[in-house]
């Protein structure tokens, strides 16, 4: 329990730090955010008055208490490019990127995790082989350039699927937010067929080196158990392979892949930034990209923060189960 | 009064229902690839948040290619015989969006507003005494000048007119004192105006649905206009391109780049219909930095500039813009300089520069080209390598198009060239001209920082403005006044495009200029050919 | 120090170097025996061979281009997007470039990209794990958690903000990815450390008087340079593969640099029909990016053998 408490009291405190980053960031490199801010023609009375309306003027110390304030009350600003509220924005583009992002690691780990196993029960055999070649290329790819390609292949060569948005008729009933979720909820299979068409292409793209990845992993951690005593005991005693591969394969798996989504999930969420532009996913990290490129700080910090602290929830719960699943750690501690 | 209720019950519920296909009408489907970042009509600046605000508001006047305004929600107008007042009598049928009946104190109410919400239209429109806008009765409204402008009434077409009581039943805080935010807030997601469409279903970033106003009185509807617009943003020209030919949009808003044409030409399920545009291409230059204050490297960069190249292959066509204003608006005017590609020409001029040779070499200037516009970006890159070869060094550098507004504004940030259109919102010659006198600097749009003038240009600039509009005399001046200015060369003079708007066959959309900016895009004006095969199997799309 | 993002990162280091498999372990010593038993690694050596030809075409790429003018602000509309020929081997880009000539040129931005963003790591990352390895107690408890907030942050958002803040250029984003990137650093750093300061050498410095810095940077450091630098190594292409993406999004090179992201970006618009602007600059980066990744696994197994 104790250690639990100091686990939850150190992700706070890397929050935490993150906004002091991010703030210090926007605040201390150049860049007038008032020029940002108002742009067309301001006089320097207008401009002043600006900066005393958002505390501009302040010492930095009690800008950042007051931005800390406005930020445990849900408040990030006002975003420029979009002219409201940054949270307004966050909260109704936060699925599409966690849609997306959930997708593809489920791909990832769905089509990864088997590959990896039989990679390693089948060493050096063709289809270790292949799977080594394609993990190799995988985590090589530029994100955006393959997303281009696709787009040609699928779209424009073979016509096959919609290259970009989230969805071409009405969106299913607003639950989750989760187009396949809410459609399946609601019973809208048009719909759902409508959601999934168009993640198909995106999914694809930002699984692609975390495929790569989860494959080689486990194919490596398994390869590691397989060659341990207890195996080789277990086939000298007579066990069938397959129970052995899945007694100790799996359990060995399972642990490895939660360690995997703890350090994929922040690479994904980074890609689905040049992902999300060119698909034109109408997603947070979408929006977080031309925040940043337009200097619109507010949202920069907004999103900046909220994808901080997914990353940092999803290291805390990947690790409690970790933990959870391997007596070993939890012994230790 | 029951007529007003019931429309206003009919459009309220259809603004809270999902706006999705009505069987029957047709809808029109397009892509845009700019953000709609502002629904309110004074704040938009944009080609989608123009199209959209049009589409939305009505104006008292209406802009029309030859007639230059006709009536619309004015029925008429007159001047006083010092032009400074005008007074508009307005029809009593225009409904709003709510169902409410647009009266005189929504024009005001519209015009107080557009003149203290920051936003180009205000800057059109500034020399409108604020203070003095009279509402006479509710279907007459008297505006005062505070100095003659021959443009006034063309300038009108970009007022558009807004709902005022529903704007302050909505206000929010905000910093207009009684006004509060006035109806910013509101306007977040949803319109106030009587044009003939309403804005349906708008998400940022992502899409946008136009609905058609049933209530609408100042044009009918034809049954094969579009009932319903849907506009997906849609960042990717490829892409964009892609869901045109894939026939998922009836129209692409984009002339397509020159390499492209072909590949629009070739299609047989598209049309391409071309027209000349106003909209002034020139490349600004920064005339209080050195050594674009010496007349001899301006005419010598002048000269190195190959508008051919930029007109033809750059962009697709257009013709040669002579001066600061298009021959269409100056009519006939003889022996305005002109600077043809001429690389001996300027290295003449260069040598008759103060600046010797390596001093020149020392300036680095910054071409600031609008970032994400790859034209604008090759026009930089073409003029760079040739001031190259002439000895001086310019670095192209893709900057937001808000942050050169922004940087504009004053002569100590204003860029040393900037390349950009103006899209002639408002035709007449002195909107151009003015410019090149000291009261139109500083406007951060469309002068784009030109911070030169004259005191003889000055002079013939206000002359003009008070002889009859439109006479010979007047014209005249204009004529004197751009030969002036483009012997001066303050900046270098590119073209007026040609438009290439590529469209399904089944469509007929502007064919033309519309008369101003982007008002060839009345959606109202579209018209669907509902038997074609094609239509059938894109409606489905 | 969160036990979470140590495990999942030296997990994941892991997770891309299992790609050759050591070859049959022989002992030999002898410094001419080592470059041999690195080359039995065959894909390690395909991936030196090629970075090797990116170097040599980066360092002579004016001698070797067949049109050197079209590196810079050279235009020519007359050979607008012309397909692949004799002539151009990759054809020509938008404004009649030879993209050929171009590709060739982009060696050297994204070769100096790695480099770039490595020194600056390096520099910040591996004294910060050094110091905290060393030290523990409240010096780890601060650096780690700094090293924590900024592994919070998805590398590419934090050098895209920073690059934006300081003005977008080519320099500016090797700068921003290098600042960002030396949390990589200090995790393997300060694992490495935290071993390596159990060892009877670094028991036999301290008791001859050493000072801590010694011990630090003479004794535990060469101790922990294989692992660095097979880190490094992996590090590059994906330094690569995060410059190429900022200078796509329009945060990096500006025209008319030859840097293969913006490349890509500027010739886009002209897919499908013009699809060699854009897939030649595409494939190069992927051609380095894997050459990284393969030197990266054969150094692993290099090491993995001594």
């Amino acid at each position: 329990m104790v250690r639990f408490l100091r686990r939850v009291l150190n992700t706070a405190i890397v929050v935490l730090f993150v906004s002091l980053l991010m703030f210090l960031l926007v605040r201390v490199l150049p860049g007038d955010p008032v020029a940002a801010a108002m742009g067309e023609g301001v006089t320097k009375e207008q401009a002043d008055k600006f900066r005393a309306e958002m505390g501009l003027d302040k010492p930095l110390y009690l800008q950042y208490a007051t931005y800390l304030d406005q930020l445990a009350h849900g408040e990030f600003g006002r975003s420029l490019i979009e002219s409201r509220d940054v949270g307004e924005i966050v909260s109704e583009r936060l699925p599409a990127t966690l849609e997306l992002v959930i997708c593809a690691l489920l791909f990832a780990v769905v089509v990864g995790v088997p590959l990896g196993i039989l990679s390693a029960t089948h060493r050096n055999g063709l289809l270790d082989q292949v799977s080594r070649l394609c993990s190799l290329t995988g985590v090589s790819f530029p994100g955006f350039w393959a997303a281009l390609m696709l787009q040609l292949l699928l779209g424009a060569a073979l016509a096959l699927l919609p290259i970009t948005g989230r969805i071409t008729g009405p969106p299913p009933e607003h639950i989750t937010g989760l187009y396949l979720v809410d459609s399946l909820l609601t019973g809208n299979m048009s719909a759902f067929g409508d959601a999934f068409r168009h993640l198909v292409a995106p999914t694809i793209v930002l699984a692609l080196g975390p495929l790569a990845q989860v494959t080689g992993m486990i194919r490596s951690s398994m390869l590691d158990e397989l060659s341990k005593p207890y195996v080789s005991f277990s086939h000298a005693v007579g066990m069938p392979g397959f129970l052995i591969n899945y007694k100790y394969a799996l359990r060995n798996a399972f642990s490895a892949t939660l360690t995997l989504i703890g350090f994929l999930f922040p690479l994904m969420i980074g890609s689905a930034f040049v992902v999300e532009k060119v698909f034109a996913w109408p997603g947070i990290a979408r929006f977080g990209a031309d925040a940043i490129l337009a200097n619109d700080y507010n949202a920069i910090v907004g999103v900046t923060l909220v994808v901080c602290l997914f990353v940092v929830v999803v290291n805390f719960v990947t690790d409690e189960l970790y933990v959870m699943l391997d007596p070993r750690i939890r012994l230790q501690r | 009064m029951a007529a007003v209720l019931a429309v206003g019950l009919v459009s309220s519920l259809s603004v809270a229902l999902p706006a999705y296909a009505e069987p029957g009408r047709p809808v029109l489907r397009a892509g845009m690839n700019l953000e709609v970042s502002t629904l309110d009509p004074v704040r938009a600046t944009n080609l989608f948040e123009n199209t959209i605000a049009l589409n939305v508001y009505d104006p008292l006047v209406f802009p029309d290619p030859d007639k230059g305004v006709i009536p619309w929600i004015a029925k008429s107008w007159e001047a006083s015989d010092d032009r400074k007042t005008y007074t508009f009598h307005l029809r009593d049928d225009v409904l709003f969006h709510d169902g409410r009946k647009l009266e005189a104190e929504d024009v005001a109410f519209s015009m107080k507003r557009a003149l203290t919400v920051p936003g180009l239209v205000g800057g059109y429109l500034r020399s409108i005494d604020k203070d003095r806008i009279e509402v006479v009765d509710p279907t007459t409204i008297r505006f005062h000048l505070k100095s003659v402008d021959p443009s006034f009434v063309r300038a009108m077409v970009l007022l558009k007119i807004m709902n005022g009581k529903q704007l302050m039943a909505n206000k929010a805080e905000g910093s207009y004192g009684e006004f509060g935010d006035y109806g910013a807030k509101f306007l977040q997601n949803q319109d106030a105006g009587s044009g003939p469409y309403m804005i349906a279903d708008f998400r940022a970033g992502d899409h946008m649905i136009l609905k058609a106003f049933d209530g609408y009185t100042l044009r009918k509807w034809a049954p094969n206009a579009p009932g319903e617009v849907r506009l997906k943003i849609i960042p990717e020209t490829v892409t964009l391109e892609t869901k045109f030919f894939a026939g998922e949009f009836d129209f692409d808003f984009n002339s397509p780049a020159p390499p492209r044409v072909k590949v629009f030409e070739q299609n047989p399920k598209i049309a391409m219909d071309k027209w000349q545009t106003l909209n002034n291409y020139y490349v600004v230059m920064n005339t209080t930095l050195p050594p674009l204050d010496d007349v001899n490297v301006r005419k010598a960069i002048s000269y190195a500039y190959d508008a051919n190249t930029v007109m033809n292959r750059i962009h697709a066509g257009g013709v040669r813009l002579d001066g600061p204003v298009p021959k269409a608006l100056l009519g006939s005017c003889e022996g305005i300089p002109r600077y043809d590609y001429n690389m001996e020409k300027a290295k003449e001029y260069l040598a008759k520069s103060k600046y010797k040779p390596a001093e020149l070499a020392k300036f680095k200037l910054e071409f600031a080209a609008v970032a994400g516009a790859e034209a604008f970006q090759k026009v930089g890159l073409m003029l760079s390598l040739s001031l190259k070869k002439l000895g001086l060094n310019v670095e192209v550098k893709p900057v937001r198009w808000t942050d050169i507004v922004a940087a504009q504004t004053k002569p100590e940030t204003a860029y040393p060239f900037v390349y950009f259109y103006d899209s002639a919102r408002v035709r007449h010659p002195s909107t151009l001209l003015k410019f090149y006198t000291k009261a139109g600097w500083g406007a951060p749009y469309p002068s784009g920082g030109i911070y030169w003038q004259d005191a003889a240009v000055t002079g013939m600039i206000d002359k003009a403005a008070a002889l009859e509009d439109g006479s010979p005399q007047q014209m005249a001046l204009y004529c004197e006044a751009s030969k002036k200015i483009a012997a001066e060369a303050p900046a270098i003079f590119s073209h007026n495009d040609l438009r290439l708007q590529p469209r399904w066959k089944y469509l007929t959309a502007g064919t033309r200029d519309g008369g101003s900016s982007q008002y060839e895009y009345r959606f109202d004006m579209f018209r669907f050919d509902t038997a074609q095969p094609d239509y059938i199997a894109n409606q489905a799309k | 120090m969160t036990p979470t993002t140590a495990t999942a990162s030296g997990q994941a280091a892991e997770a891309t170097s299992w790609l050759e498999d050591a070859a049959p372990v022989v002992r030999k010593t002898g410094a001419a025996r080592r470059f041999a038993r690195f080359s039995r690694n065959r894909l390690a050596l395909v991936g030196v061979s090629i970075l090797a030809v990116l170097l040599l075409a980066a360092v002579f790429a004016p001698w070797i281009v067949p049109y050197p003018d079209d590196v810079a602000d050279a235009v020519n509309f007359d050979a607008v997007l012309l397909p692949p020929s004799l002539q151009h081997w990759m054809g020509t880009d938008e404004v009649g470039r030879d993209v050929l000539t171009r590709v060739v040129f982009g060696a050297r931005w994204s070769l100096s990209m790695a480099a770039i963003v490595l020194a600056i790591a390096v520099t910040i990352g591996v004294p910060m794990g050094l110091f905290a390895g060393y030290y523990g107690g409240a010096v780890e408890q601060v650096l780690m958690r700094v090293t924590d907030g900024f592994s919070a942050v998805p590398a590419l958002v934090l050098a895209l903000a920073i690059t934006v803040l300081l003005g977008p250029s080519l320099l500016n984003a090797m700068i921003a990815i290098g600042f960002v990137w030396w949390r990589s650093f200090a995790r393997i750093a300060h694992g490495q450390t935290l071993s390596k300061k159990q060892e009877a050498y670094v028991a036999v410095a301290r008791s001859l008087g050493a000072s801590d810095l010694h011990i630090m940077f003479r004794e535990i450091l060469p101790n922990i340079s294989s692992a660095l630098l097979v880190s490094i190594s992996l590090n590059a292409g994906y330094a690569v593969l995060t410059g190429t993406a900022l200078s796509f999004l329009g945060a990096g090179a500006r025209p008319p640099t030859p840097e293969w992201g913006a490349m890509v970006a500027d010739s886009r618009n002209y897919l499908p029909d013009a699809w060699w602007a854009s897939l030649f600059p595409g494939l190069a980066i992927f051609v380095t990016v894997v050459s990284f990744n393969l030197l990266g696994d054969g150094l692993r197994d290099y090491f993995a053998e001594e």
